[in-house]
This record gives C-alpha cells, sequence and structure tokens, in this order.
C-alpha cells in the first residue's frame, strides 16, 4: 500500500500560506492552488472578493460569480486535467473501489466554501458514494370491505394494507364491528387491528460492525431485516345525547413487539462514546379519547376533544383540540382549529452526551422527550352542487393550512389539498 | 504629513508551478517590496509542504512512509501526522470516496495527463485497488504505521 496527498495536499499548502501570510500582517489576498484557493480581507476598492467560475466550454469566460471574502474554494472541474481514450473523456478524480476514473458525463466545475473545500469538491465528482437511500419513495394501497344489514343495525368490515418505503415494509389487517341501536342513537365499535413490518437494520457510518453492509443500492448484501408486529384494539362509543350535542368515546389498548429503536440514531453518553440507539422490545400504549360535537344553530359546529395517553416508557400526554365549523353556504364552510398537546419524557430520554454508557437503554430522539406542541390553522372545505368547476365526478375539495410549532425548536406550515371524486 | 503620502494599498501577484500545479499568489500591500517578500515567503512555505509531502523524491516523508509500509512504524512531523488523521477522518465521513492509499494507482494505473491512450482493463484495475483502504494506516503517538 502506497498513500499521497493528491486530493488534500496543494489545498493545505494554500492554507498554511495564507496563515503565515496573515500572521505576517499581509491585510488581504488569495493564495490559488490550480483552482483550490482561500481568501482574506477585501479587495483593493473594500469589495469582498469574488471567484468567477469558468465556463467548461468556453474556459476563458466566466460561468458565474460567487462572493468569496474570508473563505477556502475548491474548483474540481474535469474539463482541465483529463485524458482522452476513445473519444471519451476521463476526469483527474479515481473511484477508489473500482480503480475507474469517471468518464465526463455532464460537464461541471463544483464548488465548496469551507476551510478544508478543495476535498469535498473531489469528492463531490466521484459521485458514487454511497448513502443510505439514494432515492425513497413508499406505495401504500389499501383494500376496504364492509357489509351492513340495515335490519339489525350491524355493519361487519375487514380491511388489509401494505406499505413500502427503502427500508421499511409493512403488511396490515383489521376486522371491525359496529352495532347501531334501533333510534339510531347509539352506536358501539370494536376495530382490532394488526401490523408485522419488518425494517431494514441501517446504521450510521461509524458504528457500523465491521463487514456489516452499508444497505444502499446494490451493497445490502448480509443486512440484518428485523421485525416489528404492533397489535390493537379499539372500543368506541358513540351517543346523540339531543338534537344539538353528540358526544363520543374511544380506548385503544396497544402493544408493539420487536425492533422499536431506530437504529441509524446515534446516542452520544457523557463520556464521549456514542452508540446506535436501543430500546425495548416492546411497549404497551393506552389511549383514551373523548370527543363531542355540538350544532349551535343552523350554521356552526363546535368540536371539541380530549385525549389522554400513557405508555409503558413512562410517557403521559394531554391533548385537547377546538375546531370550529362555520357554513357560509349551503357549498362552502371555513373551519378554523386549535389543537394544544403536552408529553412527559420516556425514561429512555436524555439529550446530547447526557447517558450514562452503563444504561442499557437510551435515546436522544426528541419524539420521546417532554414536549408540548400547539397546531392551529384554518381549512376551507367546497362542495358545490353541480361538482369543483362544474366536474360533476369532481365533487368535493378541501384546502387546510395548519402552523405547527413544537417546544424543542421545530415549526412547520403545512398545506393539504383533499380532493374527492364520485 | 500630507493625504499624497498615504499609499493606497494596490493588489501584487505571481504565479508559478509549485507541487505541480499552477500557484498563484496575490497580495495587498501599499508597499511594493514588501509585497514582493511576502510572496516569496509564502512560497518557501509551500515549498516546505511540497518537500513534506511529494511522492516525487525518495526522502519525502510520504515516501518514507511508503517505503516502510507493512514493515515497520516511521516518525513523521507532527504536522503530517495531522494531516494524516484529518485525511483519515474525511475517509470515514466519505464512507472512503476521499482516500490518501491511492498511492498504488497514482502513476502506474492513472496519470493526470493527456498522454493516456488506453485504459487500464477492469481486471487490472480492480487488481490493483485491492490495497487501497484508508483502515490500513495505523496511527499512533510514536509515528505512522502500515500494516
Amino acid at each position: 500500500m502506497r498513500i499521497g496527498f493528491g486530493g488534500i495536499g496543494k489545498g493545505y499548502a494554500a492554507e498554511k500560506a495564507k496563515q503565515l501570510l496573515i500572521q505576517n500582517g499581509v491585510e488581504g489576498g488569495i493564495v490559488n492552488a490550480a483552482g483550490d484557493l482561500t481568501t482574506w480581507g477585501n479587495q483593493p476598492d473594500g469589495s469582498p472578493w469574488t471567484i468567477g467560475i469558468a465556463d467548461p466550454d468556453t474556459k476563458d469566460y466566466p460561468f458565474s460569480y460567487l462572493n468569496i471574502s474570508n473563505m477556502a474554494v475548491a474548483t474540481s472541474g474535469n474539463y482541465e486535467k483529463f485524458a482522452v481514450i476513445n473519444g471519451k473523456h476521463y476526469s483527474h478524480t479515481i473511484d477508489p473501489k473500482t480503480g475507474g476514473r469517471p468518464p465526463r458525463g455532464g460537464q461541471g466545475s463544483t464548488s465548496g466554501a469551507s476551510s478544508s473545500s478543495n476535498i469535498l469538491s473531489n469528492i463531490v465528482s466521484v459521485g458514487n458514494i454511497s448513502s443510505a437511500s439514494g432515492y425513497d419513495k413508499r406505495y401504500y394501497p389499501s383494500v376496504n370491505w364492509a357489509m351492513k344489514n340495515t335490519e339489525s343495525g350491524v355493519t361487519i368490515g375487514a380491511n388489509a394494507s401494505y406499505s413500502t418505503e427503502y427500508d421499511y415494509e409493512s403488511k396490515g389487517g383489521g376486522l371491525n364491528f359496529t352495532k347501531t341501536t334501533k333510534d339510531g342513537s347509539r352506536e358501539y365499535g370494536v376495530k382490532a387491528s394488526a401490523f408485522f413490518d419488518t425494517w431494514m437494520v441501517i446504521y450510521p457510518v461509524e458504528l457500523r460492525p465491521a463487514g456489516y453492509p452499508t444497505g444502499a443500492q446494490g451493497r445490502k448484501n448480509g443486512i440484518s431485516y428485523q421485525p416489528r408486529n404492533s397489535f390493537s384494539v379499539a372500543f368506541s362509543l358513540a351517543q346523540i345525547v339531543n338534537r344539538r350535542l353528540q358526544v363520543s368515546a374511544v380506548i385503544e389498548p396497544s402493544y408493539q413487539e420487536g425492533l422499536l429503536a431506530t437504529k441509524y440514531q446515534r446516542v452520544y453518553f457523557t463520556e464521549g462514546s456514542a452508540k446506535p440507539e436501543n430500546l425495548p422490545s416492546s411497549r404497551w400504549k393506552l389511549p383514551i379519547g373523548l370527543r363531542g360535537s355540538y350544532f349551535l344553530g343552523d350554521r356552526v359546529i363546535l368540536r371539541g376533544g380530549y385525549r389522554f395517553y400513557t405508555d409503558q416508557w413512562g410517557i403521559t400526554a394531554h391533548t385537547a383540540n377546538l375546531e370550529t365549523a362555520i357554513k357560509l353556504s349551503p357549498f362552502c364552510s371555513i373551519s378554523p382549529f386549535y389543537r394544544v398537546y403536552g408529553q412527559s419524557a420516556a425514561k429512555y430520554f436524555a439529550p446530547y452526551k447526557a447517558h450514562s454508557a452503563s444504561e442499557n437503554y437510551f435515546t436522544s430522539d426528541y419524539d420521546l422527550s417532554k414536549l408540548t406542541t400547539r397546531t392551529y390553522g384554518v381549512g376551507i372545505r367546497w362542495i358545490p352542487e353541480k361538482g369543483v368547476w362544474g366536474m360533476k365526478q369532481f365533487y368535493m375539495m378541501e384546502l387546510r393550512y395548519a402552523h405547527f410549532s413544537r417546544s424543542t425548536d421545530l415549526t412547520s406550515d403545512i398545506v393539504t389539498v383533499n380532493m374527492k371524486f364520485k | 504629513m500630507v493625504a499624497s503620502d498615504v499609499l493606497e494599498p494596490t493588489s501584487h501577484q505571481r504565479d508559478l508551478k509549485l507541487m505541480g500545479n499552477r500557484f498563484e499568489f496575490t497580495v495587498m500591500s501599499a508597499d511594493k517590496a514588501w509585497a514582493e517578500s511576502q510572496i516569496d515567503a509564502a512560497i518557501a512555505e509551500v515549498q516546505r509542504i511540497e518537500r513534506l509531502l511529494t511522492t516525487f523524491t525518495e526522502d519525502s516523508q510520504t515516501n518514507q512512509i511508503n517505503a516502510q509500509a507493512g514493515i515497520c512504524p516511521v516518525t513523521v512531523d507532527k504536522e503530517v501526522f495531522d494531516l494524516i488523521q484529518r485525511s483519515l477522518r474525511i475517509s470515514v465521513l466519505t464512507q472512503g470516496a476521499f482516500d490518501i492509499t491511492y498511492g498504488s494507482i497514482d502513476k502506474s494505473l492513472w496519470n493526470f495527463d493527456t498522454q493516456m491512450t488506453a485504459l487500464p482493463d477492469l481486471q487490472t484495475a480492480k487488481k490493483m485497488v485491492r490495497l487501497i483502504h484508508y483502515q490500513n494506516v495505523l496511527l499512533d503517538t510514536e509515528g505512522v504505521l502500515f500494516s
């Protein structure tokens, strides 16, 4: 084996030369090592240094400019150092895994901006670095079946679902039963669901066991697939109290087993070491929810709900939500809503570098931390008599905007469009 | 002092071939002679690093390491040690896309020029990269060891 500093040496030398000049009191300048350049200070007129990146096709004409004062920039064009063999261009970067040089495909000069950017630029042009997933698509078909006996008020139904994405596959099924009383004022329901999931175990690169595959496309040979199964039974009761008020309650005990930890999440311990997240292989959950709808006149519906949740990992949560639906016309309604959620931390949660390495279970996933979230927004629902935009098949359209904020510094804005076709 | 005595800084430039590449130095100063001496100092610094790292002379620290690869550890300057350590960290982060142990193919398999007329065949390329792996560089505070 032999080493060489071809990818890093000249950028390093440029950086060292710059440091020496700064130390000697030079107020501004550039060291350009064949495209790996580093700058400090400003131009004579006080304006920042800019870089023009050559157009690969017309070398002397800049392709674009970048402000680079006090930065390092590396360019790794494939138009200057290359070999032409059988009419094909081969650039100066080598793939260390195959010994080959990427043929010059899409032309380009790349640039980065940090103090060691020449390495970055050389790597970008190798271009087939294996990351965990180069793409991800999720497919989730589902089928539902239901049969209602109007005489007895009994509905039975079944459903099956399938979902797949890069590292996760889920097969689900469920059965449900509801019975409505004769006068239609009360409904009992039971719904049983089961999900049989499989998770491809991907580790962070530095915590990967020796010889364990990355999980990238074509590098899955020998990778571990772990199950995660979930079972739940929901009991529900809905009651029409009077003309204006409806209430419902749901209790849904559930159980999960298998790989419940996300193995590609790192946990850093007090003394600086790191391990992939580890959590118990089973978990009981118990949510209980209450809902009410109140019809205030003909145009306004007030909906409110409260949900209690507790689980075996020590999380207790409360949710309250309020929504008002205002009918603007027989075909259009607008509904502002507000939701607040609070949970206690799971007993296995601690932030970065707060876990002790002697613990069995540990996570730094903030989904399992103590947190509060607030969501508010508004939805507009439109069901015109002759169909949306006069299209009979397109009978409903709903637009919903929500602003979400979480006490752990996460905010998001969500726009949802819901369309229904007959 | 009158205003005309205060000279505006201007840029002073020089380019030359160093480390097999074209280096260009630009220094801002109102004093031309001083600027030129600073460029000299910067060139000397690059030449010092070139002597440490080059694979084109036998006595560079890089080639001392290469000569003793698999035989015995080589003690190097802290600067070279730090640079190797930094390179290995980048190898870890890039899963080997950046790797300083490419030395076996640098001059023999591929050359950075337009003189090449044929591609190395796949088999030869595969055979020659088998020794490339950054994890084969062992560092300890006493020196650099190759396994």
